[in-house]
């Protein structure tokens, strides 16, 4: 039996520059990637398998976050597998595998699979030959699975396939220039498992964290840990276990969740004017996430009393202040201007007061224009 | 609506103040400080402030109506009542003002006492029938009215087609819009000025820069256009970014693809030098096996010439030519040369003749030269040639040309002929035509026999010198073919990888491979010289991050274009508006305007029709804002205010508030001002506040209250 942790998407290196708490982002993001190590080496995995972008780009990663990311992988007991993907991709000599291989000298866990070859290995009885497709260029039209096309596979070893790029149906690739390729494709491949990377929500998204069960091969973990609002994971990875059942290969997998952080981008209609409410069931609903871990952003609209317009700031901190980071957009929440309002403060027989009646219709034109008339009377 | 009486036990700076109010003037005197205006804070207050009060939106009123005692420390505790006739119904209101737990009672005219302040407001504003705008901003409110509306007043208003009345009407209803709001032409250009800071030079329908896309504005750059500039400097970036990333792609691919070539080209080189030594051994062995097949080749064309020789020469040998001698061919050609010549001149003669033999004796007429009989019988006959007529024994007639000798020719002939007869027997011919033949037939037979015999003597030496014999050939080219056998087994013995096959020079091939991969080191350099460009041009950024900065840019953009649209539609509904403003009329203004004009000044200024357009005049001179005095203004404006207020309260229910004004009036214009506010008050009710005397003698008929 060999037992193979997948990651991969965890795009070290990213600045998170339009986020005020980047600093803890980034380190929860390292914390959750510390817990998959701790995690394989509890399951005694063999293989830690990471399948792309582990760095963000390719000529621009600080060595800090390089040195970080050994630090964490060398304390894996097994063999640490690391897959150029589209956006670390290895051509030759680009920086950050430059700064990679030099970090890694004197430690012999670390395997860079730069060649386009068969690496083999033995895990005491079995023999297990991976192949790596990666990614030699940030766009590509073409796939490398070409290359393991009309492979001569040994039956009698376990052989993993190892890619990076979009899969069909699972991630968004419109202008198919991310190495794109379909489960048809890989199903054809004539291997035992393929483990891929690029999307970042999981694939298969069925799988449990106790009790493995039986797959068709193809794994694509996803990020380990939210990266930003357009991915819904939780952030996960896989523990992949290869054996045999009366000589039939066996391929089962279950998952862990290694993320930390949270990302959620929520839309809030005002309801019966009530903010606070209509936040609250909002966040209730969605919101499944410790708050100090948790990244918000909140887009409201609708009409409010005046009262609440005044203590809005006080309701977002009340309710999302928290959360380790909030970011609120409410240009179309609106203070309502009520018609005894304008009677109020304007003669009713007065043009503005027409002009705001005629605009009710229209909260946020309203609320313009009744600044403007106010700016206008000083 | 009227007031009946308002008191108060504590508010502000009052105490315990008590006062009724009649229906139509009243004066409430005092002096300075002694709380008059409280009053009428009071009373507006009474009307339009909550009992229950919010310390942050309240705080004006908190601030100006909570005592402050001696020591400093705030009252907590104010109050009034106030008692109101609407069409004969009376009401009390009471209000005790408190943070929060305020308490409002109201009577109504059944008796019904309401303590919900939302429902005291609600019957208020039955009762009360405009909002506190109106009373704010026109009854409450000073008779200096705003320099705009009295700009509005006097402005012109053209007549087109419409008559005078409907220009005034329109001229005071663009006033009454100004009056208690804001001036209308401040608020377009106040939204004009917010659609050019937004949208200056920017087209909103293209979503470009005004004059194309590529325009870039240097001045009055409005925010939209700045927005869009950014999002446009950081899009042509990303563009720029993606370009670079993209070739940095293609150059990898490309050094990649020469890596590999170049690897390729090295493994051919480092396998020559083993298969080099093969390679000669075979060619050596090649050399020899064409050698030989030459030698095959050769000796089969030698054999085959060989043998044909032999065989010519054995088939001439067989072959027998009869000899004939060219003597005799030209005694034949002597000869016939003269039979011809004999012939000709013994058949020269041509005669014709008439014959009748008489005699028994046969005739025989015959030609001398062949001694053909010609005639047999009697008759007429031409004859050709010399001719002997002979009658048997009895005559014999030779006839022939003259001085031709028949006899020698004829025997000259005959000779001849038998001379040519010897020849042609003698080689058993017909004629000269077949002796010429056979003639020609035996010299050919001598040439090719001769060309045979030294053909055969020079080649036939060489190949025996060469060969032996015939039988040595042919064993040397049986050995040959043996050799070739032999020597193709050892060549296809020797394996050569398909790479180096067709090489026929290593140094020469070696140099070319060796030229290649300098030619592609060459080329890395230069396409790592390119990727150290783009990678210098990328300096850092990446397309990812540059996406990541252009969010929040087009979402600002975005709103900014949000915005402008808002501002658009506002000020298209402004300008619906705007034109609609005489459309719902407050009917007879125009005439109480009119009438109240001519009271404050004697029926000096009026409305008149210039050209074309209708003017306030005064003595026939146009009046404007900008030539009045403040005295003119504010009697006019006090005119204006009163025709609003009469024409809002069509049914008499009026009210205007005066406090302390007219102090800036002469005497003869406070009069005026006294005279309208009489007159007003026919119909509507004036709580007139003043601390001066000479007010209670003005008002002929006024409820002068003391304070």
């Amino acid at each position: 039996m060999i037992k193979i942790f997948l990651t991969g998407d965890n795009h070290f290196g990213r600045k998170f520059a339009n986020y005020k708490m980047k600093d803890i982002i980034i380190e929860k993001r390292y914390e959750s990637f510390k817990k998959m190590v701790d995690k394989a080496n509890e399951e005694k995995c063999n293989y830690f398998v990471i399948a792309g972008d582990l760095f963000d780009n390719t000529n621009n990663i600080p060595t800090a976050d390089v040195k970080k990311v050994i630090e964490y992988i060398k304390k894996f007991e097994g063999e640490v597998i690391v897959l150029p993907g589209n956006h670390d991709f290895y051509s030759e000599d680009e920086k950050i595998w430059q700064t990679f291989s030099k970090q890694i000298e004197g430690i012999d866990n670390i395997l860079l699979m730069k060649e386009y070859k068969e690496y083999k290995d033995t895990v005491g009885d079995e023999e297990i030959s991976f192949f790596p497709a990666f990614c030699d260029a940030k766009h590509s039209s073409e796939n490398k699975l070409s290359l393991y096309k009309d492979y001569d596979f040994n039956e009698n070893r376990y052989n993993v396939l190892l890619a990076h790029g979009a899969i069909e149906g699972l991630s968004a690739d419109m202008e198919g220039q991310y190495f794109m390729m379909t489960k048809n494709e890989l199903n054809s491949m004539g291997v035992d498992c393929c483990l891929i990377g690029h999307t970042h929500i999981p694939y298969p998204s069925n799988l449990n964290e106790d009790k493995p069960i039986e797959c068709d091969g193809i794994f694509n973990a996803g990020t380990h840990s939210q990266l930003d609002w357009h991915n819904n994971t939780d952030g996960e990875c896989f523990i992949i276990t290869l054996s045999r059942d009366e000589n039939k290969k066996k391929v089962e997998a279950k998952k862990y969740c290694s993320g930390i952080l949270r990302f959620f981008d929520l839309y809030v209609d005002v309801m019966n004017k009530d903010l606070n409410l209509s936040i609250k069931n909002i966040i209730d609903k969605n919101v499944i996430a410790d708050k100090k871990n948790v990244v918000l952003r909140v887009n409201i609209k609708g009409t409010i009393s005046t009262d609440v317009y005044e203590k809005k700031e006080e309701i977002y901190q009340n309710l999302l202040g928290d959360f380790l980071e909030y970011d609120k957009e409410d240009k179309d929440l609106v203070e309502e201007i009520s018609l005894e309002k304008i009677k109020k403060e304007f003669a009713e027989t007065s043009f503005v007061a027409k002009l705001l009646e005629t605009l009710s219709d229209r909260p946020v034109e309203q609320r313009i224009a009744y600044n403007l008339i106010k700016e206008v009377m000083g | 609506m009227k007031i009946k009486k308002i008191e108060s036990k504590q508010f502000a700076g009052i105490k315990g103040v008590s006062v009724d109010f009649k229906d139509k003037l009243n004066v409430i005197y005092g002096k300075n400080e002694s709380g008059k205006s409280t009053i009428i804070d009071l009373i507006y207050s009474m009307l339009f402030q909550n009992a229950s009060l919010d310390k942050r939106t309240d705080r004006d009123f908190i601030e100006n109506s909570f005592p402050h005692s001696s020591d400093g420390t705030e009252k907590n505790y104010i109050e009034g009542s106030i008692i109101i006739e609407n069409k004969n119904d009376i009401y009390t209101l009471s209000k005790e003002w408190a943070s929060k737990n305020g308490v409002a009672k109201m009577i109504d005219a059944n008796g019904n006492i309401i303590k919900d302040e939302n429902e005291i407001n609600e019957i208020l504003k039955t009762i009360l029938i405009y909002g506190e705008g109106v009373y704010r901003n026109i009854v409450f409110t000073s008779q200096k009215i705003p320099q705009n509306t009295l700009e509005s007043i006097f402005g012109e208003c053209k007549k087109g087609d419409s008559n005078v009345r409907e220009e005034l009407h329109s001229i005071l209803m663009q006033s009454v819009a100004t009056l208690g709001g804001a001036d209308i032409d401040a608020i377009e250009n106040k939204i004009k000025e917010k659609l050019k800071m937004l949208g200056d030079h920017f087209d909103i329908k293209t979503m470009a820069p005004e004059g194309g896309i590529n325009k870039k504005w240097k001045k009055e750059v409005g925010i939209i256009l700045k927005a869009y500039y950014r999002l446009n400097d950081l899009n042509t970036e990303l563009t720029e970014v993606t370009e670079y990333e993209d070739n940095i792609d293609a150059f990898n691919k490309q050094k990649k693809e020469l890596n590999e070539e170049k690897n390729e080209i090295q493994n051919i080189l480092s396998g020559i030098a083993s298969i080099e030594t093969t390679f000669e051994k075979r060619k050596i062995l090649q050399g020899n096996y064409n050698y030989q097949k030459e030698f095959e080749e050769n000796a089969k064309i030698d054999l085959n010439t060989w043998e044909g020789f032999e065989n010519d020469k054995a088939q001439l040998e067989k072959q027998k030519c009869e000899e004939v001698l060219k003597e005799d061919l030209q005694i034949v050609e002597t000869a016939n040369s003269i039979i011809s010549k004999n012939e000709s001149i013994l058949s020269a003669l041509t005669l014709s003749a008439k014959i009748d033999n008489k005699s028994d004796k046969k005739l025989k007429v015959s030609n001398i030269d062949s001694g053909e009989e010609i005639i047999e019988n009697n008759g007429e006959y031409d004859i050709k040639g010399c001719t002997e007529i002979d009658l048997d024994g009895i005559i014999n007639i030779k006839l022939y040309p003259k001085d031709v000798d028949v006899d020698k020719f004829k025997n000259e002939l005959d000779k001849n002929r038998f001379k040519v007869n010897d020849i042609f027997k003698k080689y058993q011919v017909k004629n000269s035509v077949e002796l010429n033949d056979k003639f020609d037939k035996y010299n050919k037979f001598i040439s090719q026999k001769e060309s045979i015999d030294n053909n055969y003597e020079k080649f036939i030496r060489q190949y025996e010198e060469k060969y032996a014999s015939i039988n040595g050939l042919k064993s040397l080219i049986e050995k040959a073919k043996d050799e070739q056998e032999k020597l193709q087994k050892q060549i296809s013995e020797i394996k050569i990888p398909e790479v180096y096959e067709g090489i026929s020079d290593f140094d020469a091939y070696k140099k070319d491979k060796q030229e290649k991969i300098n030619k592609i080191n060459s080329e890395e350099e230069i396409i790592n010289d390119s990727l150290q460009v783009y990678r210098d041009k990328l300096a850092g950024r990446d397309s990812d991050s540059l996406k990541e900065q252009i969010i929040p840019l087009k979402d600002e953009y975005d709103n900014n274009v949000a915005e402008y649209k808002h501002y658009e539609h506002i000020y298209q509904v402004f300008n619906q508006l705007k034109q609609t403003i005489n459309i719902s009329p407050m009917s007879g203004i125009d005439n109480l305007f009119e009438d109240y004009l001519g009271i404050i000044s004697n029926h000096s200024i009026t409305t008149k029709t210039g050209n074309d357009s209708v003017i306030i005049a005064s003595n026939d001179n146009k009046l404007t804002a900008n030539t009045l005095s403040e005295g003119t203004k504010e009697t006019i404006g006090l005119a204006f205010k009163l025709a609003v207020i009469e024409t809002l309260f069509k049914n008499g229910g009026g009210l205007a508030i005066f406090d302390d004004s007219f102090t800036d009036l002469d005497e003869d214009r406070r009069n005026e001002a006294c005279k309208l506010i009489e007159k007003f008050s026919q119909n509507n009710q004036v709580i007139f506040v003043t601390c001066d005397k000479v007010y209670l003698g003005l008002f002929t008929n006024a409820n002068v209250i003391n304070i």
